[in-house]
């Protein structure tokens, strides 16, 4: 058992391949599944916080210093509108000097002292005497209804309300101002706007600093979709429509003239097809909305950094599981070798279980191997063979170490018989029928007077006499096919058969000698039932065969039929000028390649020779 | 009846007995152990079907046999006697043997079994 085991080398199989391929399959397939739900629900996530906090954040907070500028800018104005002595110079015309100076250096001051609150102009204007002055203390211009620019003068006027604030974009200075008048007097009957102009460059350099992305834009418009401040200088004083896709552009105008208190968000394709996300954002103070747009790839640009990080730590935690259960299987675990183990303590078991078998197996062996050598003594030896014959071969083969298939010769005064035997069966039942009929044989055979066919009539009838196969109804049916000889010392054979022939092969021809076509024994062969006698001359050099079926019926070849009658006589033309010995290796080998890995069918027996 | 199936193997025919169309079947080289043991079977069904076969029935039996044992010799020829003694009694039955031009004891082997039988016989190569 030992050297067995031992051979058997752990080598992979496709069945194990096939497994640790889907094993593999499965855990790529989980990480690459968790991996892209993970990335989905985090895209998810980031773009909702984005739309929900963070743009609303950036805008609210821009809202939130732009407002609170104008609200200051709005309480200056205010303070200008209130003060007891503004309003007496002008409504006195300006004409105290005490008063004009005293206003004056108050918008003079806003302007140029205060300059962290970048106002960058000041003025009051008179509806009185309809002058306008200005922070330096100058009157540079005179309002009048006729021309457009001084509009906003004469409907600040008649608006009625205390505070208003105008936006205007300022092609000269290239700057928006936010414009913050304040009625002077009675709101109901005013005697001129005071206020501020607000600056907002320093906001434009803020939104730059504030916004994230690169490709964002953030964006003061009115709601008309006019551009009044932005961070690219550029992009002042042009109208929305120009920048963003037509049906964004009026979700944006519409959000914004309908004055809605709340913040909007949407989502856009600009005009590079790229997704972006827009949030307007109304100014508490005013009409204008701040409006913040960044593309949506920018905002969650960073997670393509993750992903790459989660396939690139997936990929390490693959690499070491496989080495892990590599390691685990072949060092720890190893069902190879396990499974080699469990084998080699199954067959123990299995054989402690036969050894019974086993036993019992070795003494049927044992006994049929004793029968065997029975059955040998009873054959013919070499000795009376060769006593017999000029020169001989025979193969005997039985299947089974014992076999029905015989050989018999008996010597007599004028010559000597010579007998091949094929009985039922082979192995035991065989044998013992062989021991039958050369028991018979010998019994029956005494001299020259028993002819072949004699011998054989009497064969059948005793046969069938111990077998008590006497009627058709008897237990069993068996008996034997035989060739039978007998030499006489004058150069002539008589050939009687039972279903066997006699083949001789001389230079001229190979002849064949029929045998009868009833076998010896059988209850179809009836007791009266005569054999034919064939008498042939010798010649010197003449060889005869008698060989059983077993040889001629073996089984083999490419369509596994028998070997044939004409193949054996081409094997006997073929080889019939060798030596009997040499031609005894080639009828075995002949049969021998014949088979090829097909088992013996029958017993063999065949016997070749010469006799002068 | 029931047909008669029997699955052919290395030592041992197919058997295909067909009682509805008639057809009795054997093909395949016949060399069991115990032939006796392995036919029995099949000629106790021979008996019965033809004890039952209605006179106007046209019985075909197909042979295929490239090598038959002693011991199976007799139950073939056992078998075939039988289904002779029903053809002599009336009945319309007919065997075809098969046999492959390569083999030459396959010819010899079918002319020597249907020799002295009634029925009649075709030879014929496949």
């Amino acid at each position: 058992m030992e050297p067995d085991m031992k051979q058997k080398k752990i080598a992979p199989d496709y069945d194990i391949i096939k497994v640790i391929v889907f094993a593999s399959s499965i855990i790529i397939l989980s990480i690459i599944l968790v991996g892209t739900i993970i990335y989905i629900i985090t895209r998810n996530e980031v773009v909702h916080k984005l739309k929900s906090q963070d743009l609303p954040s950036i805008v609210e907070s821009m809202a939130y210093r732009i407002d609170s500028r104008i609200e200051r800018a709005k309480e200056v104005s205010l303070m200008l509108a209130n003060d007891p002595q503004i309003i007496e110079w002008v409504s006195g015309g300006e004409k105290d000097p005490r008063q004009q100076d005293y206003s004056l250096k108050k918008i003079s001051n806003l302007v140029h002292l205060a300059t962290d609150f970048d106002y960058s102009n000041s003025f009051i204007v008179s509806a009185v005497s309809n002058q306008y002055w200005d922070e330096n203390g100058n009157i540079i211009d005179t309002m009048s209804k006729n021309d457009p620019d001084d509009d906003w003068f004469f409907t600040t006027l008649s608006s009625g309300k205390k505070v208003s604030i105008s936006f205007d974009y300022n092609k000269e200075r290239r700057g928006t101002f936010v414009f913050v008048n304040a009625l002077i007097g009675d709101i109901k009957q005013p005697v001129g706007v005071t206020g501020v102009g607000l600056g907002l460059q320093d906001l434009s350099r803020e939104f730059q600093d504030f916004k994230f992305g690169k490709q964002s834009d953030l964006w003061l418009v009115d709601k008309l979709g006019k551009v009044y401040l932005s961070d690219d200088v550029e992009v002042n004083g042009k109208n929305i429509k120009q920048i963003i896709p037509p049906e964004a552009s009026q979700r944006v105008i519409q959000h914004i003239s309908a004055g809605t208190r709340g913040q909007y968000t949407m989502e856009y394709r600009n005009s590079d097809n790229q997704l972006t996300d827009l949030i307007v954002c109304p100014l508490s103070s005013t009409q204008w909305s701040l409006v913040f747009q960044i593309p949506r790839s920018d905002s969650i640009g960073f997670l393509n950094t993750i992903k790459l990080n989660t396939l690139f730590a997936s990929l390490i935690t693959l690499i070491s599981i496989t080495f892990f259960f590599y390691f685990v299987s072949t060092r720890l675990v190893n069902p190879y070798k396990k499974s080699i183990e469990l084998n080699r303590e199954l067959e123990e078991k299995v054989l402690e279980r036969t050894k019974e078998l086993h036993e019992k197996n070795t003494k049927l062996t044992d006994s049929i191997e004793y029968a065997r050598r029975i059955q040998k003594a009873i054959l013919p030896s070499e000795d009376t063979l060769s006593e017999i014959f000029y020169d001989y071969f025979l193969i005997w083969k039985p299947r089974d170490t014992v076999g029905g298939d015989f050989y018999w010769a008996k010597k007599v005064d004028s010559g000597f018989f010579i007998a091949v035997g094929d009985c039922t069966g082979h192995g035991v039942p065989g044998a013992l029928m062989s021991m039958i009929s050369i028991s018979i044989l010998n019994q029956v055979v005494k001299g020259p007077e028993d002819t072949p066919s004699s011998v054989l009539q009497k064969l059948n009838i005793l046969v069938k006499k111990t077998l008590k196969q006497e009627n058709r109804d008897s237990i069993t049916d068996d008996g034997l096919d035989i060739g039978l000889c007998y030499f006489d010392n004058n150069n002539r054979i008589t050939f009687a058969g039972a279903k066997i022939s006699l083949y001789i092969k001389n230079e001229r021809e190979l002849r064949v000698i029929k045998g009868n076509k009833k076998s010896a024994g059988y209850t179809r062969t009836s007791s009266g039932y005569t054999f034919t006698d064939t008498v042939i001359d010798v010649n010197s050099n003449d060889l005869f065969y008698i060989t059983t079926d077993g040889y001629i019926d073996q089984n083999g070849g490419p369509k596994g039929y028998s070997f044939g009658r004409k193949n054996f006589m081409k094997l006997i033309n073929s080889c019939y000028t060798k030596p009997l010995s040499e031609q005894q290796e080639i009828f075995l080998q002949t049969i021998q390649d014949y088979m090829g890995n097909e088992p013996q069918r029958d017993d063999m027996a065949l016997i070749a020779f010469k006799i002068k | 009846m029931h047909k008669l199936i029997i699955e052919g193997s290395k030592s041992t025919p197919e058997i295909n007995f067909d009682p509805d169309n008639n057809i009795l079947s054997i093909k395949g080289q016949s060399y069991p152990e115990n032939a006796f043991k392995f036919y029995e079977p099949i000629l106790d069904w021979v008996d019965d079907y033809l004890k039952k076969l209605e006179n106007e029935a046209k019985v075909q039996i197909d042979f295929t046999l490239p090598y038959i044992n002693t011991s199976s010799s007799k139950c073939i020829m056992m078998l075939l006697e039988k289904c002779d003694d029903a053809f002599l009694d009336g009945k319309v039955i007919s065997l075809t043997w098969y046999y492959d031009e390569d083999n030459e004891s396959e010819l010899e082997c079918a002319e020597e079994f249907t020799e002295d039988l009634n029925l009649p016989i075709n030879i014929l190569p496949r």
